[in-house]
Order: C-alpha cells, then structure tokens, then sequence
C-alpha cells in the first residue's frame, strides 16, 4: 500500500471481507442464507444455525405423502 | 488508532550479546545501525523477532533444518546463570509507555521449540495482550514480526504452491472467509447418510436378478401408491416364475412368496432346526425350605418316637371324662391297675399330645415345601429339555430324514471355523444342560425318599446340599445359552445366505418382510431422497461460496497488487522489467498464486509480456519484489514499526539511494517507524545525513570479544567506529586490505589524541574547544603534548608511539604491516581509550 493509500484506509470505512462475500452471493440463496446464519452468533454454534437453514431450505422443498397402504391385521 | 512505536531496546545474552546490558535509544521516526560482518545486525533483528513472538522465522522456514537451531539463542559464551532476555519500551496506542521482557527459559533442543517468559511491565503477559493493551496484533505465520531478514526476502519464491498460497491467504486476511467455507464444507460431514434396515432391504431385492427392471421402479416411486403397485409386481413375477398363480392383493402375494420361500429353503437345510426355545420360568428356589426342615427336625426330637407309637392311647384316654377331669388317683381303664392313673400322669399325657401336634404341623409344613420345591425342580428340568436347540429334540435318523447333517452344513458353510465355534458351543450347551439335569434329578430323588418317610427320613443335609449347587448350574447355563445363541447367529448370516444363494431366493425375505408393510420402506426412502437432496443444495451452495470468495480474493489481490507497485516503483523506477500483479492462476485456482511481472524492450514498457517472476526476474529483482510485498504486507496491517536487516543487497548499489531517500519517505509518511540494520558504512552515513531533520539516531555494533559480545556504540563515539571499521581489515591475508587497516588504525590513533587533547583542555576551562580545532593536523603535530598526558601507566607513551610506529610505513616501505602488528596495534589503541576516554 503506498503511503497515501495507507492513510487513506485507515479513515476510510473498507466493507469486511464477509460484507465483500455477501455482495457475491445470490439473494436469498442457499449460499447467502448460510452465511447470515454463520455471522448471526457465536462461532460455538454456528453449525447449529446453518443446520437450521439447511432444515427449512428442504423442508420448503419437499412434498409429503402419507405413506403406502399399511398392512391388514 | 495509532500503532505502538518503540522507544527503547535492551538485549543481554541474545545470540552474540553478552552479559552486559547493551541499550538503543531509538528514534520515533528513523534508526540506522551500522555493523560489518558478524557485529551482532542479524541477532539484533531475530531478537526483535523473539521478543514478539517467541521464535526466529529462520528456523520455521528452514523447517528440515530445525534440530541445527539447537541451542542457538543463547551466548554460548556467557556463564550459565546469566540471564537472557530482550526488551522493549513501548509508545501505546494509548500513550502509555510500557515495559514488554521476553526472557529466555529454555533454548532450541533438537527439534524442540524454546520456552520464553514474556512480561509487560514485569506482569506474565499474553500475545493477546500484546494486542489489546500495546496495540499490536501479530501477523500471520511464518512471517508474524515486522523484521525482514535477507532470508526472508526469498521465502515467497521458494515455498510449495499451497504455502505460497496459504501465506498471501494470510497477507490478504482472508481466513474469515476460509473458515466460513470450510464450516459450510463440514456441514456435509456433519449430515450423515440415514441408515435404515428398509434400505438394505430394496438394495437386497434390488439384487434379485429376475427383478432388475421392476426393482428400478420400485427406487424410483414417486408415491406412496406407486411404491405399492410396484412393490406387488415384483411379488407376481417371482410368484409367476415358480409356477405358482399369484393371487390379487399384495398382502396375499407376500405371503405366498413367504410360503414359497419356507420350501425351498427346507429342501436346501432345515435352519428351522436351530431354533431354540426361550429358557422362562425359572425364578430360583425357595430360600425358606432350610429353615422348614430345621423347625421340623427340632419338633421331631421332642416327641420321642414310643411317645408317638402312644399317642393314640393317650388321646383315648384324656377323651374319657374321668381320666380328664380326676384330680385324685383313678384306675387305668385299660388294665384296670388300681390307682395307676395319678392326676401328675394324666398331666403327662396332656403334655405329650400337645407336643406331637407341634411335629404334627411341622410334618406336614416340610411335606407341603417338599412337594412344591419338587414342582419348581421339575419346571426347571423340563424347561431346560425345551430350551436346546431342536434338533437336539429330534432322533438322528429324523435329522437325517430332513438333511440336516454335519457334511451337508460343511458343504453349505465352506468357512470351517464357523462350523467349529457352533459345534463347540453346542457341546458346552449339552454339557451345562446335562450337568443341571443331574442336580435337579438328584435332588428330586431326595425329594421323592423324604416324602416316602417323612417321619424317619434324615437326609436334609444332603438335600440342603444339592440345591445349593443348583443355582450356580444354572447360571452355568444360561451363560452357555448366550454363548450357542451367539454362534449361531454368527453360522447363520452365512448359512442363510448360502441357503438362499443355493435355493436361488436370495432377496426373497426382504421382498416378503417389505410387501408385508411398505410405510417404513417409503419413510426410509423419502429421508434418503431429502438427504441427498441437503447434500446436493449443500454442494451447489459451497461452489457459490468458492466462486465468491475467488471474486473477493482477486478485488483484494487487486489492492495488494496497487500497493506492491508502488514499492517496486520506488526501489526500481524506470525500469523496462516490472512487477504487473499478484493473482490467482485462474478463476477456479485456490492453491495457486502467481507474482507476475512484464517484461518490455522499451523504456516506456511498451508490448510488455507478462510472465512468472521467479521464472524471469535475476536475483537483485525478486529481492526487490520481495521488499516490496514484505513492505506492502507491513502497511497493510497496520504495524507500527519495521526493521530491515539490509534491506538492499550489497550488489544494488544502483537502487540504495532508492531505498534511503524514496522508500523511506514513503514509509515515514504512512507513520511507519523504521528501524535499518545495514553492513554498508556509507548507506549508514546517507541515511543519518538525508533524515537528520526528522531526528534520525544512529548507532553501530562492535563486537571485538565474543566473550563481551555485541556492543553498541552511539553516533557520537567516533573512535569506536573507526577502530571497528578498521576491525576486518587487520586480520586480512590480502595486503592491499591491511594497508586499508592500516589506514584506518592511523586515522584511530590521530582521533585519539584529538579528543585526549580537547579533553585537557575542556578540563581546563576552555569550553570551545573542539576536534575541528586539529583538522589537518597529524600525529607528528601533537604527539608530544598527547604523550605527556598519558600519564595513568608507564607504558601508555611507548605503547602508543609503538602503535603509531607499526601502522605508518617508511617512506619507500611498500610492504604492509602483518596482521599480529595491526591486531597489536588496535589492541593498544584500545587499551588507552579505555583508559583516558571511556
């Protein structure tokens, strides 16, 4: 960085790397979706929290159906 | 926020630092160390580095190597007890200054680390307080400290891709989006497939030859109904090819499959013969029989036995009104002896019948447990018969009559083993039966003589004796029950299946079992299908992810590419060859990182080809692309304060003044204190004349002993610097360098008496005098005024004309003094400055 630039960036507010990523990633996607949940609390339970997004991404995806006929007793 | 700066350092017994405290009053803007070769600049910089982080750089990049740093930080010269140790007085960001002392606790051994004590203010400190309280936060491995050695210059082009790559990882702080990728990346791992039974149920039918097409569909249902009808397709075509009409509802189709199924594998071996009934029934005996019998035996010694062949007379007797109620002598109603029965005698039979009532009880009490204790015996003993193995019920020609033999199941089992542990087991089985069979017979048979004659049987001891051994029998038992139990199941998995693979009805129970209810196979199906669903919407999220963070690397690369041409431009203005980008190999590329610089045939780096710099550029310019990224690097981070250990290399002469004026304005102007070592004696004096203005301090490093190790020496002790100027030059075997020695050693012993000079004066009073009194002057001027004041020793005058005598030659004398001269020379030299001027 020349001398300028340094001074310049330390005023400056530079957006975070993770702000940066964000900006790459598609609206409302899975990816974007999964990186809120990683920024959204302590790191200790970030795997929870994306587990959750995974969770409601398929449940939003899959269909259901009660079952084949169960057997006469 | 601004960074820390350092004001002052101290070293005692770092690698060729001695014992005595050497202390650096640095400047907040610029500090110029001069040193020659093997003065202390290296172990000044690695002492920087250590107190920081607690390790030297050097040895985690020469990483085959690191056993060679064994005991390398210490003076080997210094006593043992000496303490070594740097420290640093540092400027905080808080305006406080601190006191950070990092103290050696134990050197490099092998291939082991060093332990260090790091203090601030004399308090145990963290590197995390390092950040917090003195406003630095290291960087990135293996470069943490802003210390540049020449040796670090080069690790960016000789490193392995993935190090390269993890390095400007490092440089461009990335490792947020790094870790957030491989959190995602483990979420994968974290998503184990479902394991369902259902599931390895399909993958069996799927393995039924005459069912590869329907067992397609049979994956592939999209619902419930579908999975159904399949499901009972399957069923008819293997209903269809055994000839058998399948019948309409899948229900009735799975049982005749099952049906089919039970035959073929009983014409195959007759498994159903190993079955095994549960062992139930058996909740111990009864603990109070002991204490029946003994209750018993005690009733039975009151009543003597002729008492009990009476008691009958006596009954008859008492059931006579008068005997009962006389209260004087009466005659007995029986032999009609006169006065025979006194009333004390009737009272005696009244004892005696009340006493065999007693037994009475007790008799049939011992009768009652006897029998039921016979009845448990006899539950246990059929029990057990029910609880071996079928055909272990069967008569031999009935076995063979249904092939169930040993040559047959060794045909069907090929592995001999499996056969022998469930021949083994089947034997202990038999053995711990038959052993339990005996006890509970014996007892029985005790059982059966006591009820017998109850009144004359004396073998409770024996009994007692038996059915203790009882429980242990059948603990022994049921231990063997589990261990058959378990050698079965073992024969059986492949018994089974050669049954089937030799019925050709491989598959065929798992069809049946999953027609008969399909609900869990579906369930089973549906979490597989989600699953692999996560797993896919999962994979495609992390390649989102990877492309992203490709586009954030290659905007901040951008940046650092910005800055590192600034720095080249400063070091090599101008030239033809320059440095063009840092960046990935290629979009997709994580592990590969290239410094790619043009090359152009025109000043004005017209029709520049771009190519990798380790390929093209000679040695002075990667050292200089490596200046310029460690510079590049030390800015971006916010670091305070940087030291160069000669930073241009001896053969850049071109591009020093480079360095002097253009880079270090540049680095003054970002707020960066700088902190030169340098082996150059005129870079040493540009700096200190071009930044003079800015308060620059300069100091040199004289190392003469190895015993007192490095010493510094302030701007201002010009004799010192002379005298170690001369110092490499005395030991020379070349004759032109000791004539420079020599030179050097005059120019010493002039400075000398100049000072010895100003010094008599100054202590009498005239305040002005000053070296530049004598300039022009030579030794032959003032040598009898300097010789008058050495007045500490007799030998002081000799020992300087004799110095002065052997560094100047005679008028037409070409040869050059010899090393022992000069060394005698400098020595005294010296000597008498440590005696008049130190």
């Amino acid at each position: 960085m020349s001398a300028s630039a340094a001074e310049a960036s330390n005023d400056a507010a530079k957006p975070t790397d993770t702000e940066r990523l964000q900006t790459h990633l598609a609206a409302g996607g899975l990816a974007s979706q999964l990186l809120g949940a990683w920024l959204a609390g302590p790191g200790s339970q970030a795997q929870r929290r994306m587990l959750t997004v995974l969770d409601a991404h398929n449940s939003s995806l899959q269909a259901t159906d009660a079952g084949p006929t169960p057997p006469k007793t | 926020m601004p960074a820390p700066r350092l004001q002052k350092l101290d070293l005692q017994g770092f690698r060729s630092f001695g014992t005595g405290r050497q202390t650096f009053n640095l400047s907040p803007t610029v500090t110029v160390v001069w040193g020659g070769n093997s003065q202390g600049k290296t172990s000044l910089a690695e002492g920087l580095e250590f107190l920081f982080t607690g390790q030297v750089a050097r040895r985690e990049l020469l990483a085959s190597a690191k056993d060679e740093f064994a005991e390398s930080l210490r003076n080997v010269h210094i006593p043992a007890a000496a303490t070594v140790f740097v420290e640093a007085h540092i400027v905080c960001p808080d305006g406080a200054t601190r006191r950070l002392r990092r103290t050696l606790v134990d050197d490099f051994k092998g291939s082991s680390a060093c332990t260090s004590r790091l203090e601030l203010d004399g308090a145990p400190c963290t590197e995390e307080d390092l950040a917090t309280q003195v406003g630095l936060k290291l960087m990135a491995p293996p470069l943490r400290a802003p210390v540049l050695a020449q040796h670090t210059l080069a690790y960016i082009f000789s490193v392995a891709p993935g190090d390269r790559a993890t390095y400007f990882r490092a440089v461009l702080d990335t490792q947020d989006l790094q870790d957030f990728r491989n959190a995602v990346a483990a979420l994968e791992t974290a998503l184990p497939p479902p394991v369902f039974p259902e599931l390895a149920k399909l993958a069996a039918i799927e393995a039924i030859p005459e069912l590869a097409a329907i067992a397609k569909k049979v994956r592939a249902a999209k619902t419930s109904a579908e999975l159904d009808k399949h499901l009972s397709d399957a069923l008819e075509v293997l209903l269809v090819a055994a000839d058998i009409p399948a019948k309409p509802s899948r229900a009735e189709r799975s049982e005749q499959l099952n049906a089919a199924l039970e035959q073929r594998r009983s014409q195959t071996f007759p498994t159903g013969l190993f079955a095994r009934r549960p062992f139930t029934g058996w909740s111990g005996l009864d603990t109070s029989l002991a204490d029946t019998l003994k209750v018993f035996e005690r009733e039975r010694q009151h009543v003597e036995a002729e008492t009990r062949r009476l008691i009958t007379l006596f009954k008859a007797a008492l059931a006579i009104e008068a005997v009962d109620g006389a209260h004087a002598p009466i005659d007995c109603p029986l032999c009609a002896t006169a006065a025979a029965l006194t009333p004390a005698r009737i009272s005696q039979f009244r004892e005696q019948v009340a006493a065999n009532k007693a037994y009475q009880e007790a008799e049939k009490a011992t009768a009652e447990a006897l029998r039921e204790l016979d009845g448990t015996l006899l539950t246990l003993a059929q029990a057990t018969i029910q609880a071996l193995p079928r055909f272990a019920r069967e008569t031999a020609i009935a076995r063979r009559e249904q092939a169930f033999t040993m040559a047959r199941l060794r045909r069907l089992v090929p592995d001999t083993s499996l056969v022998a542990a469930w021949s083994a087991a089947y034997r202990r089985l038999r053995r711990a039966a038959g052993s339990l069979q005996a006890s509970v017979g014996a007892a029985r048979g005790q059982i059966t003589a006591a009820l017998g004659d109850l009144t004359h049987w004396q073998d409770t001891a024996a009994l007692l004796a038996i059915l203790d051994t009882v429980p242990a029998e059948v603990a022994a038992w049921e231990v063997a029950q589990l261990a058959y139990a378990e050698s079965v199941r073992q024969l059986s998995e492949t018994l089974q299946a050669a049954v089937d693979q030799s019925a050709n009805t491989a598959g065929w129970l798992d069809l049946v079992n999953v027609a008969r209810d399909p609900t869990p196979l579906w369930q089973a199906m549906e979490r597989q299908r989600g699953h692999a669903a996560t797993i896919k919407a999962l994979q495609g999220a992390l390649k989102e992810i990877d492309t992203a963070i490709g586009k954030v690397t290659d905007e901040k690369f951008g940046t650092l590419s910005e800055d590192v041409r600034s720095w080249w431009e400063r070091l090599r203005p101008d030239e033809p060859s320059f440095f063009d980008a840092v960046k990935r190999r290629s979009a997709k590329a994580r592990r590969n990182i290239d410094l790619k610089v043009g090359l152009s045939a025109h000043s004005d780096r017209s029709d520049a080809q771009l190519r990798d710099a380790v390929a093209v550029f000679s040695q002075s310019q990667l050292h200089c692309l490596g200046l310029a990224l460690f510079l590049a690097r030390t800015v971006a981070e916010g670091m305070g304060f940087v030291v160069l250990d000669d930073p241009v290399l001896t053969s850049d002469d071109d591009f020093r003044p480079n360095f002097e004026f253009s880079v270090l304005e540049a680095l003054l102007d970002a707020g960066v204190q700088v902190i030169v070592l340098t082996q150059d004696y005129a870079s040493w004096k540009n700096i200190g004349h071009r930044w003079d203005y800015r308060g620059v301090s300069q100091f040199q490093l004289v190392r003469d002993d190895p015993v007192i190790g490095t010493e510094v020496r302030s701007q201002k002790d010009q004799l010192s610097s002379i005298l170690a100027k001369a110092q490499p030059f005395i030991k020379s075997h070349d004759a032109e360098q000791r004539k420079q020695g020599a030179i050097e050693l005059r120019q010493a012993i002039e400075r000398f008496c100049k000072e010895m000079l100003v010094r008599e004066r100054h202590a009498n009073g005239d305040m002005q005098a000053a070296i530049a009194d004598y300039d022009g002057k030579n030794f032959g001027d003032f040598k009898t005024k300097v010789l008058a004041l050495l007045t500490n020793d007799p030998s002081h005058s000799g020992k300087l004309t004799t110095a002065h005598n052997n560094v100047t030659p005679g008028p037409h004398d070409d040869r050059p003094p010899s090393s022992a001269q000069l060394k005698v020379a400098a020595g005294d030299i010296k000597a008498l400055k440590k005696a008049y001027l130190d």
